[in-house]
């Protein structure tokens, strides 16, 4: 897939939101976020030669993103991750007013604490708003286990939220 | 999959919407991207003249080595000419004298008839 800059000028704006807010949503720094996103992009630049479709672009910078980011986090030396059961059984601050966190900031921490794999499937399905047999393309993994861990990541969160509205509810 | 699911799963997707990139992202990621490519441009011009430089050093070498073989062959050759005509200078020299001692057996002769 050939390119003039201005064409690829359209798809950075096309794909931008997709791509800084797979990293964003994973790593939790905008500043990190942005480099990451930058660094997909100027990939892609190298690369689009070798992508045959708009559909293969987008897979390509979902997969491209997932994987900068991972390569971020072990990059800032990452705490090994907490199992599931771990997860669930830590206390999560939910103590301070309504006024200093907004919902969703509460509910983009929780996401970014999830154990993977469940944070990467949950991120991609609900931010990103990828099908399971997108995930399960992108992640390379069978479609049962996709959705099994999507199940999974959703319940621990809602589990964690029911906390988090009690808490407010006080 | 219940309700409370369901609707766990609606808020989840509307709390988590997609983020917009900070402004000037993409502007950010072109002069990135020209950089790069005045970068990629500089490399293959220092290529070019390394390739350039390597071609002419290589021709040049050749041609300086042609020539010294060049020189060296004529030498040779000038050496060999002389040996030769130092050969056939002793040889003449040889054959002048032979040429005498028969002038002079042939004067010797008539002398005494």
């Amino acid at each position: 897939m050939r390119m003039s800059q201005d064409t690829f000028r359209g798809v950075v704006e096309q794909h931008q939101r997709m791509v800084y807010g797979i990293a964003v949503r994973l790593l939790g720094d905008p500043g990190e976020a942005e480099e990451v996103a930058q660094d997909v992009f100027l990939e892609l630049y190298e690369a689009h030669d070798r992508l045959e479709n708009d559909d293969h672009v987008k897979f390509w910078l979902r997969r491209v993103a997932l994987h900068r980011t991972t390569d971020a986090l072990r990059r800032r030396g990452h705490r090994p991750e907490a199992t599931a059961e771990e997860w669930e059984d830590a206390k999560h601050d939910f103590s301070k007013p309504v006024e200093d966190y907004e919902v969703a900031d509460r509910l983009e921490e929780l996401v970014r604490t999830l154990p993977e794999p469940y944070r990467t499937a949950v991120v991609l399905r609900y931010a990103d708003e990828a099908s399971p047999d997108e995930i399960a393309a992108i992640l390379g993994r069978p479609l049962a286990t996709v959705k099994s861990h999507l199940q999974r990541g959703l319940g621990m969160l809602r589990q964690k939220a029911d906390v988090m509205m009690r808490e407010w509810a006080r | 999959m219940n309700k409370v699911e369901i609707d766990f799963e609606d808020e989840l997707g509307r709390q988590l919407g997609k983020l917009d990139a900070p402004k000037g992202f993409s502007s950010r990621v072109m002069e990135q991207v020209a950089w790069r490519r005045s970068g990629q441009q500089r490399r293959v011009q220092t290529w070019r003249l390394a390739i350039a430089a390597s071609l002419i050093l290589c021709f040049g070498g050749g041609l300086g080595g042609y020539q010294v073989h060049e020189r060296h062959e004529a030498e040779d050759a000038r050496a060999q000419f002389a040996v030769a005509m130092r050969v056939t200078n002793r040889s003449l020299i040889a054959v002048n004298r032979g040429l005498s001692r028969i002038d002079k057996t042939n004067d010797g002769n008539g002398d005494s008839r």
